[in-house]
C-alpha cells in the first residue's frame, strides 16, 4: 500500500500533504490536522518521559527539539512507551548542549527512570532475611528488576530532585558538587535515586550485566570488597533473590 | 467459587469511564459505582510498576475493557504478532470483558504514527482489514470489538459509504462493533452526511459497546477534531439517545484523554449516559 508510505513521509515533513490519494483541495488542507496530531501525540509522550529536560529547556524549545527528534528517530513500536530511547544522544548533538552540558545526562537519567517505573515487580531482600538464606543460595542474589545504573560527571540526581514538582527546598544546584554514581530504582510506587560508592556501584554494574551474584563475582577485580559492597546494595534495597522474584510476575 | 473470569466476562449495559493515571488514587479510595473501566491496553504493556499496582486492585471491583490503539488493523504491514502476544498476555492477566481496537491504520514499514489514521472505503480494504481482525481473533481466542474511527479527509478511491465499509468489515470478520457515536457525528459534519443514516444502517446485534467523547473544532480548516478533551456535545447526546432507543442499551464509555478533568466530571457524564439508558429501558418496559 504505497499510499501509506506517502502518508508517513508527509506526516514526518514540516508541511505538505501526501503526494496522492486524497480527494480534493479541502482534504489536502485538512491533512494538517493529522500532522498536528502526530506531532502532539509523540511530543506529549516525549514530555511525559522527560519532564525534567522539559523544565530545564522550557516548553517552547522542548517542542522544537521534540519535533526534530520525532523526524530523526521515528517510533518503531506500537507501544508509545518505547518511544524516546535515543533522546539523550540526540540532545548531545544539539546546540543546546553547549549551554547545558549536563542535559544529555539528565535525559539518560529520565530514560532509566522511565524503564524503572514500568519494570517487573519483585520483593526486596532485607538484610535481616539474608541471614536466613542458605549460603549456597547467595549465588542467586541479583538486582531488583527495576534497578538501572548510571555515572555522570554532573550532580544529575540533585538536578532531577530540585526539578520535581513536589520539591519545596532550595532549587539551586552547584555543578561543583561534582559527579555521581547512581542507582535509579523504584521504592514503592515512586522513583528513587540512590548515590552509591564506587565499589558498590561496580558490583551493581556486574550484577546488572551478569544477572546473578554467582556470575558477577567472577567479574569482580577486588573480591575483598565484595562483602562490603553487597552489604551496601542490600541495605539500599537494591537486591532480590532470584528464587523470590520469579513468581511475582 | 467465583472466579475472575466468571465475574468479569460480561458488562452490564450501563456507563463506564476510562481509567486514567491522575484518577488512580481517588478511584481506589471511592470506588464509585460504574459498569466497567476501560484502559488503553498499551499503557499496561510494561511488566510491573504503578499502572499494574492500581489496576490489580481496581480489577477486583470492576469488569475491564482493554481498548488498544496499536494493532494497526488497516496497515499494509504484516500484523505485529509481538504486539498481539503482549495483548494476549495482558488479557490473560486481567480477564477483560471486552477487547477492542480501531478501524484504522497507525503504522507502515514498522514506523508508528501513534495516531488513528483513516482508511479508504473500498471492498478490497474491507477484506484486508477483516482478514487481520480474524487473525487477531484467532490468536486471542475470542472476538474483538473494532471501533469506527473519526476522519478529517476523504480518499479519491473510496467507492462506498463509511457505514457500508464498517458493515462489510464486521460481517466478513464476524467481529463485534464498538460504536463511537462522537466519531459518527464528527465524520457526518466533516464529510457532509446525515449521522442518522449511518446509525440506522449499523447492525445492532454486533454493537457490544458504545463510546461517547467530546470534540474540538479546527477553525482554519473547518473540521471537527476528535480530541477526547471536552464534555460530550449536545448533538452527540441526541444521537446516543436515538441509538439506544433503536438498538437497546449497551455498555457505554465516557472517553476523556486530553486535559483530563476531575473524576467527578467523568462521573457526571457517566450519570447522564445512565439516565438516557434508564429512560430507554423504561420506555421499552
Amino acid at each position: 500500500m504505497r499510499w501509506q508510505h506517502d502518508w508517513m513521509d508527509a506526516l514526518r515533513r514540516p508541511a505538505g500533504a501526501p503526494a496522492s490519494g486524497l480527494r480534493d483541495a479541502r482534504d489536502l488542507a485538512r491533512f494538517e490536522v493529522y500532522r498536528a496530531s502526530f506531532e502532539a501525540n509523540l511530543g506529549h509522550a516525549l514530555r511525559d518521559t522527560y519532564p525534567v529536560v522539559n523544565r530545564l529547556v522550557g516548553e517552547d524549545y522542548f517542542g522544537q527539539v521534540a519535533r526534530a527528534y520525532l523526524r530523526a528517530h521515528p517510533s518503531h513500536s506500537g507501544d508509545i512507551h518505547a518511544f524516546g530511547a535515543e533522546f539523550e544522544s540526540f540532545l548531545a548533538a544539539q546546540d543546546s548542549a553547549r549551554d547545558l552540558p549536563y542535559l544529555p545526562d539528565v535525559a539518560r537519567l529520565e530514560w532509566l527512570a522511565h524503564q524503572a517505573f514500568h519494570a517487573t515487580d519483585a520483593t526486596q531482600l532485607r538484610l535481616a532475611a539474608l541471614a536466613e538464606l542458605p549460603p549456597d543460595s547467595y549465588a542467586d542474589l541479583c538486582l531488583l528488576p527495576c534497578v538501572r545504573l548510571m555515572r555522570s560527571e554532573f550532580p544529575v540526581h540533585r538536578i532531577w530532585q530540585v526539578n520535581q514538582e513536589s520539591w519545596g527546598g532550595d532549587a539551586v544546584v552547584r555543578l561543583e558538587e561534582g559527579g555521581v554514581r547512581l542507582a535509579v530504582t523504584r521504592e514503592g510506587l515512586d522513583i528513587a535515586l540512590l548515590p552509591l560508592e564506587a565499589e558498590a556501584h561496580e558490583l551493581a554494574r556486574a550484577l546488572f550485566e551478569c544477572g546473578s551474584l554467582d556470575a558477577a563475582s567472577e567479574d569482580m577485580a577486588d573480591t575483598d570488597s565484595l562483602g562490603r559492597s553487597l552489604h551496601a546494595l542490600i541495605s539500599a534495597g537494591l537486591v532480590a533473590h532470584t528464587g523470590t522474584h520469579l513468581n511475582s510476575q | 467459587m467465583t472466579t475472575a473470569a466468571h465475574l468479569c466476562r460480561s458488562v452490564a449495559p450501563a456507563a463506564g469511564i476510562g481509567l486514567r493515571a491522575p484518577h488512580y488514587r481517588e478511584m481506589l479510595a471511592r470506588r464509585p459505582p460504574l459498569a466497567f473501566l476501560e484502559i488503553h491496553s498499551e499503557n499496561y504493556f510494561g511488566a510491573g510498576g504503578p499502572p499494574h499496582h492500581y489496576l490489580e486492585q481496581l480489577r477486583q471491583d470492576y469488569p475491564l475493557s482493554l481498548h488498544g490503539v496499536g494493532l494497526s488493523l488497516g496497515s499494509g504491514d504484516p500484523l505485529d504478532t509481538a504486539h498481539l502476544a503482549k495483548l494476549k498476555q495482558l488479557a490473560g492477566r486481567y480477564q477483560p470483558a471486552l477487547i477492542s481496537d480501531h478501524l484504522c491504520w497507525t503504522s507502515v514499514d514498522g514506523t508508528h504514527a501513534h495516531d488513528l489514521l483513516p482508511l479508504p472505503f473500498t471492498r478490497a480494504m474491507a477484506k484486508h482489514v477483516a482478514r487481520r481482525i480474524v487473525q487477531a481473533q484467532d490468536t486471542l481466542g475470542r472476538r474483538l470489538l473494532v471501533e469506527n474511527a473519526s476522519s478529517y479527509v476523504a480518499f479519491a478511491q473510496s467507492d462506498m459509504t463509511e457505514w457500508e465499509f464498517v458493515n462489510e468489515v464486521v460481517a466478513e470478520a464476524d467481529c463485534l462493533l464498538l460504536l463511537d457515536i462522537n466519531n459518527v457525528y464528527v465524520n457526518a459534519v466533516n464529510h457532509g452526511f446525515d449521522a442518522s443514516d449511518y446509525l440506522a444502517a449499523i447492525p445492532s446485534a454486533r454493537v457490544a459497546e458504545i463510546h461517547l467523547a467530546g470534540f474540538d473544532t479546527d477553525e482554519r480548516v473547518q473540521c471537527l477534531v476528535d480530541t477526547h478533551g471536552k464534555p460530550v456535545h449536545a448533538p452527540v447526546w441526541a444521537l446516543y439517545q436515538e441509538t439506544v432507543r433503536r438498538i437497546g442499551p449497551r455498555p457505554t464509555l465516557i472517553e476523556w484523554d486530553a486535559d483530563i478533568p476531575p473524576l467527578d466530571v467523568l462521573l457526571d457524564e457517566a450519570a447522564k449516559a445512565n439516565a438516557i439508558l434508564e429512560q430507554c429501558h423504561a420506555l421499552a418496559a
